[in-house]
Parts: structure tokens; sequence; C-alpha cells
């Protein structure tokens, strides 16, 4: 199984683009790449594949030169060289487009791609017309539609990652790095990208992806190198690789996804009721627009979209956590409590659980230990008048530790210590600690390892089992596939879609993922 | 255990710089260490003396500490210390009362006035998202004036020459007591009681771990509906009134009268004592023994040495004060260098 590029290229007879010779990066007594060697060919999509915290991202800013190895080297072109900062690198021809774009919001996407490098003249300072000429050829060289003179803030994920490709291109780049580019774009956006970097590639330039997604590696890498704990695991072509193969070479077992029943429970009984509810930031700006939808005990409502389409404040007003400058209309009810004019204590007095997205920042602390982290929010149930049980804290904390395998195994170890994936353990440990009536959900698995994402469905689907009513908010379609029971898709603060288990339409729910109501949703598959 | 040993090794560095500047300066280490102890443990006299440095800079170090752990700076503990000697000094002049009572009064209004001087910077920063080191500060000089004020029109003793007030009625002074033959002043319960409470309220009660959560993650803590508004009131107030019993301590037990400008500078001390101590009790208590042998040497420079002036407490202090904080930078330091020889070593390997 585990086929070596090397040897393919060897047999090619042709200096690989780019080659990584036992490059090896530590960190205090944590080795983040350890005798990391793999080659790149030239004009081909090669995939660095790997969970997070694999290596993935310190690798690749080795490479643009963001950090300096502790040992190895890098070779490109047969030579080795030496990068010792990010222009060392797009002097050579490598360029990065960041998962957090480095654009200007403010300025014309032309000015965003001449910035640094801009053509100039001693009478007329920068020659606009002669930037405008060159990004027209480029643009009609790509078939590539960029609205050059509109601001960077008026434009959309996807446009804005097609501005900085263009900008690494416009620097002569040669190996181009993306860093986890599906991240934030609809399923459109995403097939539209790889029509590009295709296009790129046959006019001969070397893409690096860094993805933890298999299905696009698959699709579209022409070989892959996945990273485990910082060495290389496995190198593949991609031809004939099965998605299993990969997951195993990534996670180091086998891969079950969990796949939620049809559930055919008839007594559902009505938890959270949401009707026309209308969230307005400022002035006039609708960043909610009248949504209503009901999630029932038992049941898990599932809610897609690309991120940044009122999710956010769907959820800041269901837990009474809004922003001064947000106002609400219509009704948002939980059980008999109104959510719009509770405080965020009562909301979850009252039974409800929240799992927020942001999990370092909100959701936990992270130079606590992992027992106060337990007790938050929870401060009723483990104090008794004002004194902390510390006693009951501790064993509860040991109990949880071992349900949820957590790492560090100690009730007093510092949470910065663990991993992504043990910190969401963590949370959700926490949160269905209490039994909640109501379950609140963003973005459950992002940034956390594949085995950690089967534990953290499987507690999901148990929490259902047990009759909690969930809401799910995702941007991971499959995920809501898998475990959601009825699904709308959000698109600029409303709804656009609305599917049953059974009857998900994978083409209906890219377009509206994209925007694009569709007539017939719901249609049989 | 190995990060206090970092911070032991760079705060023996800072010595040596001391003296290496000592020695720099013409005079001889030795004398300056010789004079430096004598200052403060030559003799039993010399160490109660002590003692009334330590207890209020313990004192303003602990109130610092308590907003730091819920992630406020309080810049304002020379005005509070000022406010809790006004108040003490308003009631023992006053208000007649016997001798437990009256003590007890007078240690009370010292710390409530602490507390109500803190409140606002404290209610500003939680409900109006203002810094509170800008109306610490603030609160300073108003404290200034209005003690001044207090001091030179209602209470002033017209028999004293100096911008003084009335002495407070007898039975509010407090005697000190003698223990192996050193002299502690009565102060010295205060102390302990505070120092007791902090221990108790960040280890044991639900205070603190709101304090703690507040501190850590704001964010985090107010999304699963902890209080942090009211946790930064409540912990600005708890800081101020406990730099307010600096006030009742050196009225009640040394001065019996105030005096404008009777602090060195306790509050700003306060803050790099908070800094120095790292959060524990016990460093707390040896940061102010540190700074309180610091102060006290300072003095003794001027008499006993012919090229150093007390001013060159203050450059010890600076050195030490630096020295001590990059202990973490120390370890890292040292960690880096053992990782380069070991990566070394295995580039040879390969």
């Amino acid at each position: 199984m585990k086929a070596d590029v090397s040897q393919d290229s060897s047999r090619s007879n042709e200096i690989p683009k780019l080659e990584f010779r036992s490059v090896t990066k530590k960190f205090g007594n944590f080795y983040a790449n350890r005798q990391v060697s793999f080659k790149v060919n030239r004009g081909s999509i090669h995939a660095i594949l790997g969970e997070n915290g694999a290596g993935k991202s310190t690798a690749m800013k080795i490479l643009y030169g963001m950090q300096a190895p502790d040992a190895g080297c890098l070779v490109l072109d047969g030579k080795e060289v030496r990068l010792r900062s990010p222009q060392d690198a797009i002097a050579r021809g490598i360029g990065m487009i960041h998962q957090h774009f480095m654009l200007s919001e403010k300025d014309s996407a032309l000015d965003n791609l001449i910035l640094g490098s801009e053509p100039w003249s001693i009478i007329q300072g920068i020659e606009r017309s002669q930037a405008t000429q060159i990004f027209e050829d480029l643009c009609q060289k790509h078939a590539l539609q960029v609205r050059y003179h509109e601001r960077i803030e008026r434009m959309s994920v996807g446009e804005r990652q097609r501005i900085e490709i263009l900008k690494a291109v416009y620097r002569k780049s040669e190996v181009l790095i993306l860093d986890e580019p599906t991240a934030v774009l609809s399923p459109k956006e995403i097939v539209f990208l790889f029509e590009y970097l295709k296009a790129l590639k046959a006019q001969g330039k070397t893409i690096l992806i860094i993805t933890h997604k298999l299905k696009e590696v698959l699709e579209h890498a022409d070989a892959v190198t996945v990273l485990k704990n910082g060495t290389v695991s496995a190198a593949f072509k991609v031809g004939g690789l099965s998605f299993e193969d990969l997951a195993k070479a990534m996670i180091g077992r086998d891969w079950k996804p969990v796949q939620a029943e049809i559930s055919d429970r008839k007594d559902l009984r009505p938890v959270l009721k949401v009707d026309k509810l209308t969230v307005t930031r400022g002035a006039r700006y609708q960043a909610l627009a009248g949504v209503s939808f009901q999630v029932c005990s038992g049941q898990i409502v599932g809610i897609a979209g690309v991120e940044g389409n009122g999710q956010g404040e769907l959820l800041r007003s269901l837990t009474g956590l809004l922003k001064t400058n947000e106002k609400t209309q219509g009704l948002a009810q939980f059980l008999e409590l109104d959510l719009l004019k509770s405080e965020t204590q009562d909301i979850l007095n009252k039974g409800m659980s929240y799992i927020p997205e942001d999990r370092q920042g909100c959701g936990l602390v992270l130079d606590a230990t992992i027992e106060e982290n337990l007790m938050l929010g929870q401060t009723g149930r483990y104090s008794w008048y004002g004194f902390i049980r510390s006693k009951w804290l501790r064993s509860a904390a040991k109990r949880v530790i071992h349900d949820f395998a957590i790492k560090p195994d100690q009730p007093d170890a510092l949470l910065r210590a663990a991993s992504g994936g043990n910190q969401q353990k963590v949370v959700f440990a926490r949160e269905l600690e209490r039994s909640p009536k109501l379950l609140l959900i963003a973005q459950p698995t992002r940034g956390v390892d594949l085995g950690a994402v089967q534990v953290i469905h499987e507690r999901i689907l148990d929490a259902k089992q047990k009759g909690a009513a969930i809401l799910l908010v995702s941007s991971e379609l499959d995920e809501l596939l898998s475990l959601a029971d009825e699904l709308y898709v959000m698109s600029e603060g409303r709804f656009v879609g609305h599917h049953v288990r059974g009857q998900f339409n994978m083409d209906n729910l890219a377009y509206q993922m994209g925007g694009i109501e569709t007539t017939h949703s719901g249609a049989r598959v | 255990m190995k990060n206090s040993f970092y911070t032991m090794l760079a705060f023996l560095i800072g010595v040596l710089i001391c003296l290496s500047i000592v020695g720099f300066l013409g005079e001889s280490p030795m004398l300056f260490l010789r004079v430096m102890y004598e200052a403060s443990f030559a003799s039993y006299e010399e160490f109660s003396e002590l003692l009334y440095i330590v207890i209020p800079l313990t004192l303003t170090g602990l109130s610092v500490s308590v907003a730091y752990k819920a992630g406020l700076f309080n810049i304002g503990a020379e005005g509070q210390l000022v406010v809790g000697a006004i108040a003490a000094t308003a009631i023992g002049i006053l208000i007649p009362a016997p001798a437990p009572f009256s003590i007890l009064l007078a240690v009370s209004g010292s710390f409530l006035a602490g507390a109500l001087w803190a409140f606002l910077p404290g209610y500003f920063r939680a409900y109006g998202g203002s810094h509170e080191v800008i109306h610490g500060i603030m609160m300073n000089f108003v404290a200034m004036a209005l003690t001044g004020f207090i001091t030179l029109y209602l209470l002033k003793d017209s028999g004293s020459p100096h911008p003084d007030t009335y002495a407070i009625r007898t039975s509010y002074e407090m005697s000190p007591f003698s223990w192996a033959g050193i002299s502690i002043p009565k102060s010295a319960w205060i102390v302990s009681g505070a120092l007791f409470s902090y221990v108790l309220i960040s280890k044991f009660l639900t205070v603190g771990y709101l304090f703690k959560m507040t501190g850590l993650n704001i964010q985090a803590a107010a999304v699963y509906g902890l209080p942090v508004k009211k946790a930064q009131v409540f912990a600005m107030m708890l800081s101020g009134g406990i730099a307010g019993l600096v006030g009742s301590h050196e009225i009640l037990c040394v001065t019996h009268r105030f005096r404008i400008g009777f602090s060195p500078e306790y509050g700003y001390v306060g803050i790099a004592i908070a800094m120095l101590s790292g959060g524990s009790t016990l460093g707390l208590l040896a940061a102010a023994g540190l700074f309180g042998v610091l102060q006290k040497g300072a003095l003794a420079l001027d008499l006993e040495t012919d090229r150093i002036t007390r001013d060159f407490g203050m450059v010890i202090q600076g050195i030490l004060i630096l020295a001590t904080a990059s202990g973490p930078a120390l370890k890292r330091g040292v960690n880096s260098l053992k990782d380069w020889i070991e990566l070394r070593s295995m580039r040879i390997k390969i």
C-alpha cells in the first residue's frame, strides 16, 4: 500500500520542482516536523494531508520562509536553498495563499493586487492604466472574471481567494501554496476553485494544497503526502486510491463514519420554537431576516450554509448574547421561556447547553485546569453556600475524563496543553453532563482530528437518544448529512431550503448554499 | 518547581549586576552587602522597623494581586490607601468608642473607604468599557486633593506647624506587642486576616473561581452566564478595601494622626510586589520582605558609604524587578540552548 513517490519521479527521470530533505523543526520538547522528506513534481497538484497538529502548517511555513528548519534542507529545482523570509520565498517564485486572506478591505482589488510591486513611472507615479492592462491580460489568460475596481469588502469569499491567487501569479510564482483553501467556500465555489487550479497546472505551475479533507485529495490531487505526528506516514499517487486507504494513513486506524437512523418517533414535542426571527444590526442591516423553525425533543435540526450568513446572529439571539447594536424582532421560545428577553444565566438554568463555534475564545478557559473548565457555567452544581465542593468536582472530572478518553487525563492539567480535539471533548463533556433539554451546537468538529470527530458524533446521537432537542449549525455538509433529521439551508440571513432525512438532494443543497433558491427542494434522491 | 528555580537564578544574576555596579562606582561590594544586611537584621529594633515597612507593602501587593486575579490592573492603590487613612483618622477623632469596638470601627471604616474609592474605576470598566488604569490614576489625584482639603480645613490641628490633623482618641491607638524581643505592630493581625481571606477566596470559594475565570477569559465566562461585570466591580472594590487597610495600619499603629504625604508610594511599589509574587501567597510575603529590606537599606547607604546615595536604592529595585521578571525568558533561553545542542548532534548522525 505504501507507494513511494520518489520511485515514480526517478522513473520519469525529471528533477522534481521541490523537495523536502529530512526537515526537522522542534518547539521545546515537541517535534512539529521530524525528518520530513518528500518530492513534488513540476506541474502537478500535490496535497499535504494530515489532521490538525500533524505538522502541515509548520512544513509550509518552512517552505514559505516564515520559519527556519532546525535540521534538513529544501531543494528547489535541484538546488539547495535557504529561505530567510517570505520575501526571500517570493523572490524564488513561491507564493502562499493564506487561509485568512491578507487583503486590505478598504482598497480596490487592483490596488491589492499590485501592492508592493506597482508598475511605476517618474511622471505619473503608479501607472494605473498599465496595471489595469496587465490584469486584463492575466484574467483573459486564465479565463477569470475579477471586478478589479471593486473594493475588497464588497466581495464574496470566493472572489477574494481568486484575487489572492492572482496576486501570487502576478508576482511570477511558480509554486503556489494554498492553506485549507476550501474551508470557507460554498460547494459551487469549490468546484470553480479546482477548475482554476487545474488551468494553472496546465500552464506548468506547481500547486501545493494543505488540507484535511480526503474527498478533495481523491478528486483533484495528483499526489499526496500524508503527515502524522510530524512525520511522513505515507506518500501516494492518487490514481486508484480509496477513501479508506487515505483515512487509515491519516488517523492510523480504520475510519467508520457515524450515520443517523431516520427517526420514526411520533411523540415529538417542540422544545425550541422560532418564529419570524429578525436581527437588525445598526440602522437597517438585516443580518437575520425572518427565520422560522422548530426543534423537537429527540430531534436534530441542522443548519447548513457558508459561514457568515446569519448563523452567528441566530445563535447569539438564542443565547442572550446579542451585541448592543443588534436588535431583534419576532419570537424565540424555549419551552415557556422567551429567549429574546432573558439573561444567559436564566436560559442555561432552564436546561439549555451551548457549544460555541469559537471554542478557544468563548467555549473554554485555556489557562485554567480541566476540572475548572468542567465547572464553567455550573457553579451551582459544584458548590455549597459559596464553597467549591472540590472533592465532588474532582471525582466528576475523573469520571468524565475516563468517559470521553480525554488527554491529558489529570483533572488539574491545564487545558492549553490539550489538543483541539481533546479541548472540544471537554466542552462536550461539560455540556452533556447536565443532560440538557436543548443543545445548541456550532461547528462541532472544526479543527478537530478525525478520531475525536467520531467520538463527538456518537455523543451527539447519544444525546438525541436521551431526548435532547438539538440545533446543529455547521458548514461541513457531510457532517449534517450524516447527523441531521431536518436540514435548513441558510443564505444571507434567510432559509433558502428545507430538507428532511431520507430526502436529501445534493444538487439542490449545493445550489442553495450558493444562495440560489430552488423550486422543488426535497425531491427524492 | 522548575520555574521558581529559574526565577531564583535570575534574581541572583540581578544581585551580581548590582554588586558589579557598586564595584564600578568605587565602593566595596562587601561593604554594600553588609550595610544592606545590617540595616534590617543587625538588631531587634532594626528588624521591628523593617516590619513597619513590610506590613503596608504586603497589603498593597495583595491589593494589586486581587484585582489582577480578575484581569484588572489596580493602579489606584495609592489613592485608596490615603482615603482609607483619612477615614480611619476621621472616625478616630470624631467617634468616641471603647477599645475593641473602636478598632473594629476604624478598620472597617478604612476598608470601606478604600473599596468605595475603587468602585468608580471598577464600575466604569465593567459597565462603560473605559480602562480602569485611567480612572485609577485620576482617582489618585482626587484622593490627594480631598484628603488635603480635609486635613487643612476640617481636621487641622491648630497647635501643629505641620500639615496634619488632630491626634485620634487614645481608645483607637494600637500599641505594639513584643514577641521574642521583637516589637510587632498589632496591624500584623490585619495583614494575617487579609492573607488568610485571600487564600480562602482563591482556593475554596466560588467567588475566587469567578474572579479567576473572569480574569483568564471574560468572553467564555460571559457565554456561560457567569456575572462577569459584577465580578469586575467586586474584585476592584475588594482590592481597594485591602489598600484602604494600609490607612488603618498607618493611623492606628504608627502616626496616630493623618499627615499629608505619609506614604512613600506604597501603592505603586505594591504593583511591583504583585508582579514579582507570581500570584502565590508565599511569593507575596517574600517580595514584600525584599522590597522592605531594599527600602530600609537605601536609607542606610546614605550614612554608611561615601559614593552611594539612597537614590541607588531605586536603581537596585529596578534591576531586581527586571531580573526577576526575566525568569521565564531565562528558562526559554536555557531550553533552546539545550535543543540547539541536541539538534546539532542529531544532524551529525543524519
